[in-house]
């Protein structure tokens, strides 16, 4: 339950934040959910990674969908990939940024109490 | 240590998020601060627009005096409608900046040399050369002139306003792709950096000669062998303007010094524009067309680039309504028409840029020998923010004729006595103003006077209007030389040797209604020999002009689409000529079965240069290895002479007192070398197979900052640098144009690419597979923002 509210959380709190903010706001929403949410440390980290995989490869996904592939292709072709390799490596991205996010939050969390 | 355990965690997200954040410089391309240039939210993706998406519904535009209005049609071209010139120029410099920010930033900083402040190193050589050449010089002169004309001034502001207002509202995740791609941030707009931009053209339409290898040709070969090699009028031209008639002034023409004698041994300038750009132009009177209105049809060959160089677009006030082809930073259009009249241009190619030996009074180079006195330079220094390196130094020589180009700090290694260069490029020009009016004029008299602000760079103007009338004139600012003048390096100490004064615009060469029906011009000779004043140009063209003369000479009745059927002939007149030269030199008695085979399949060719045939490639290779052999022995003079012209090549190998000359001057052996090229490209046919004229050519349009993936290569397009059709590698017809001057007029548009410089745009190169083909899009000019609206176009509305 701490695993999907975790997970929940950190996916609208870092689309909210990353409204306004840049990237590295991914990397504190998900810090900020494994503080308050606390699940245990593997829970933190899966949360996280799930959030934001799921967060920027969908973001990248739809975007990369209404513009039927146009851009994603050329700048694909830059790193030597394809339209759905980009959303991959955005998702991965997303992934790398929220896990270590939300485990970092837990552990913090651990810290101090 | 759960506490060091979770600060260390810390620092790696820490640093993780930093190094995400920043552009590395690894190996030859730098990779971008990839957290942010993948951020869905903030980076590239943010540039992949939805491709049924609108455009926006309101633009916030401040300081208009009344409602601005856009309308976007299927090409996602905008049509403004302002109630005055100011409004409208702001609007159009917002509404450009919001379709091609990145071009116009870069090709500012281009004119400027400025790219190594966004490249690196790698650009600094080209940046040294732009401000060393002058462009500086001519930018600060022209922006001083413009801001001091009380009618321009204002324009310019409300356009450069227009640009800054739009930079205003980007925050990193609205920048156009380039600068994320690239991590740097759009620079604020200025009148200077719209007028770098006109710099930047005029150096790439007027920025070559062949000075210095004309005097060593000279010196090397004699005067009659170097006229004969590279001569200044061949037989055979048909210039822009004839001369119908006694020309209708009295010439002020200037005589000679007597004691002038060319100068040689000289570095050979580096840094020189592509001397092939250039256009076809042309108008049909209404009495050889099928509707009886005139027909007006222009293409204008440069390097075919991503964002297009041209910008397609609307401007209407209620005073006037233009459509047609702008340049970046410039208000109004260029290329197009309005309700009365359509014009266009070619270059006008004319030896506008001269090289000055400059004497020395010592070592130091700080004075020099003028009308026998000595005489202090001056310094320009010029700094260059390198990215990622040192910040460069340069103080550039600038003597009464100009900037000294190359010196021991560039380029001249030899030590020798220098040269000044000496540009019309570095004189203020005013055709910004002259645009403004001609996108106004209402007939023949407005187009002349507005005319008379252009300067630079010289282009013959094609002109038809409604009312019936066609014209054509060569116009540009022309220094009054006398012959000679400026064909070679001149004497800097010589007050003869300087530029005189100028052609009086009266005195300009202009064709109106002639008998024959039609204007033409494609960057030939501008004028014939009855023309009083001296013309020169050491690149011409011989090919194009003539296809498209005799094409218009030999139709009875022309329509629009017979037009863009022309724009498209892939028809090669000089490998015509070069294969009807070359062919009776063979012994074809020593051929076998393939040599036959090839020898009657270009005797069979029709000329055309079609992208899946062989013959252009056959053709090319063959009179490429006639032309390399045989001014070979020119190549082995220490003093370099430049490759003479293959017109004037296939001139000397038609004719056999000619062939004669040259086999004794320069001990060569015409017909060995003709039938060793034949064998030499028949083995190369028979080892690498089919030489498909589309793979050799491989039209391209690069994106340009090189990225290749933002690039369109190997493209499947007909013709050759000398067809109509001039396609050759990354450059050709970057706009196609056709208006027939019905009331109002109707036009059909072309351009390799599209309207938006985004390449996440469907409008990035939505054109381009339409401009390879002879389909044509009609404009949509439209009356009112109503109409557009009616044609189910989104429109963008400001109120004020």
């Amino acid at each position: 339950m701490r695993f999907f509210l975790a997970f929940l959380l950190t996916l609208l709190l870092a689309w909210s934040l990353g409204l306004w903010l840049p990237y590295w706001s991914l990397s504190l929403a998900a810090m900020l959910i494994g503080f308050l949410v606390h699940p245990s440390a593997w829970k933190a980290l899966f949360a996280g990674l799930l959030a934001g995989a799921l967060l920027w490869g969908g973001l990248a996904y739809s975007a990369d969908a209404a513009n039927t592939h146009i851009l994603a292709t050329r700048v694909g072709a830059l790193f030597g990939t394809s339209a759905a390799g980009m959303v991959g490596i955005t998702a991965a991205f997303g992934a790398l940024l929220a896990g270590l996010g939300a485990l970092l939050g837990d552990r913090i969390r651990n810290a101090v109490s | 240590m759960r506490s060091l355990g979770t600060a260390f965690l810390l620092l790696i997200l820490v640093s993780l998020n930093a190094v995400l954040g920043t552009r590395l410089e690894l190996g030859e391309d730098p990779i971008p601060p990839m957290g942010r240039f993948l951020s869905p939210q903030e980076g590239f993706w943010r540039n992949a627009e939805p491709g049924a998406s609108r455009p926006p519904e309101s633009l916030s535009i401040q300081g208009l005096s009344a409602p601005v209005e856009v309308v976007w049609d299927e090409s996602g071209i905008p049509h403004l409608f302002a109630q005055n010139d100011n409004d409208l120029y702001r609007a159009q410099g917002y509404i450009v900046a919001s379709l091609r920010l990145w071009q116009l930033d870069f090709i500012a900083r281009a004119g400027a040399g400025r790219i190594s402040e966004v490249i690196g190193e790698k650009g600094l050589e080209f940046d040294r050369a732009q401000r060393r050449k002058g462009m500086g010089i001519g930018a600060e002169a022209s922006t001083a002139a413009l801001l001091a004309d009380p009618l321009m001034a204002p324009l310019l502001e409300a356009y450069t306003d227009g640009v800054n207002q739009y930079i205003a509202t980007l925050g990193y995740r609205d920048l156009p792709v380039e600068y994320k791609l690239l991590s740097y941030r759009p620079e604020a707009w200025s009148p200077l950096r719209s007028v770098l931009i006109q710099q930047y053209m005029i150096e790439n339409l007027s920025g070559w000669d062949r000075d210095v290898e004309d005097s060593h040709a000279r010196a090397a070969l004699g005067p009659e062998l170097s006229e004969l090699i590279f001569p200044a009028r061949p037989p055979g031209v048909v210039p822009t303007v004839p001369t119908d008639a006694p020309w209708p002034f009295v010439p002020e023409t200037m005589a000679a010094p007597v004691n002038y004698d060319p100068l040689a041994a000289f570095p050979v300038d580096e840094h020189r524009s592509d001397p092939t750009n250039g256009s076809n132009n042309w108008a049909v009177h209404g009495s050889r067309t099928v509707n009886g209105k005139p027909l007006l049809a222009n293409d204008t060959h440069l390097s075919l680039n991503f964002p297009s160089i041209w910008i397609p677009i609307q401007l209407a006030t209620p005073e006037h309504r233009v459509f047609g082809f702008a340049l970046p930073g410039a208000c109004g259009i260029v290329i197009g028409h309005n309700d009365h009249a359509a014009w266009g241009v070619t270059n006008a190619p004319r030896d506008t840029r001269d090289w000055y030996r400059i004497t020395w009074q010592d070592e130091r180079r700080r004075a020099y020998r003028y009308n026998n006195e000595w005489l202090p330079v001056e310094y320009r220094v010029e700094n260059y923010k390198v990215r990622g390196g040192q910040m460069v130094t340069d103080s550039i020589r600038i003597t009464i004729h100009g900037p000294v180009m190359y010196d021991e700090h560039f380029g001249d290694t030899l030590p020798r006595a220098q040269l000044a260069l000496r540009w019309l490029g570095h004189d203020p020009v005013m055709t910004q103003k002259a645009l403004y009016l001609m996108n106004r004029v209402k007939g023949h008299a407005d187009y002349v006077e507005a005319l008379r602000y252009w300067d630079a760079p010289a282009q013959n103007w094609v002109f038809a209007s409604t009312s019936g009338d066609i014209a054509m004139r060569v116009q540009g600012r022309f220094p009054n030389k006398w012959r000679d003048q400026g064909r070679f390096v001149l004497d800097g100490a010589e007050p003869a040797h300087r530029w005189q004064g100028w052609i009086p615009f009266e005195h300009t060469a202009t064709q109106v209604n002639p008998g024959r029906g039609f204007v033409s011009s494609a960057n030939q000779h501008s004028v014939d020999e009855q023309y009083p004043y001296w013309f020169f140009h050491g690149h011409l063209e011989y090919y194009r002009n003539r296809s498209i003369n005799n094409t218009l000479a030999d139709m009875v009745k022309w329509s629009a689409a017979d037009m863009q059927r022309l724009q498209h002939s892939s028809y090669d007149m000089k490998a015509v000529e070069g294969i009807q030269a070359m062919m009776p030199l063979l012994d074809t008695l020593s051929f076998d079965s393939a040599a036959q085979a090839t020898y009657h399949q270009l005797l069979a060719w029709n000329g055309n240069a079609r992208h899946d045939g062989e013959e252009e490639t056959l053709f090319q290779l063959w009179f490429d290895s006639v032309r390399t052999a045989l001014w070979e022995p020119l190549d082995r003079n220490p003093l370099p002479m430049g490759d003479p012209t293959p017109y004037n090549t296939i001139r000397i190998l038609s004719d056999s007192a000619l062939r004669n000359t040259i086999e004794r001057a320069l001990d060569v052996d015409v017909r060995a070398i003709v039938q060793r090229g034949f064998i030499l490209m028949l083995e190369e046919k028979m080892t690498e197979g089919p030489m498909l004229w589309g793979n050799f050519n491989n039209a391209r349009v690069m994106h340009l900052a090189r990225i290749p993936a933002f690039s369109r290569e190997q493209l499947p397009v007909d013709g050759s640098g000398t067809a109509i059709n001039a396609q050759r590698g990354n450059h050709g017809p970057s706009q196609r144009i056709v208006v027939e001057l019905s009331t109002p007029p109707k036009a059909w548009y072309q351009m390799p690419g599209g309207s938006n410089g985004n390449p996440g745009s469907i409008h990035y190169d939505d054109l381009l597979n339409e401009w390879y083909t002879d389909t044509y899009r009609e404009v949509h000019f439209l009356n009112s923002v109503r109409e557009g609206v009616d044609l189910g176009f989104p429109k963008t509305t400001r109120a004020r």
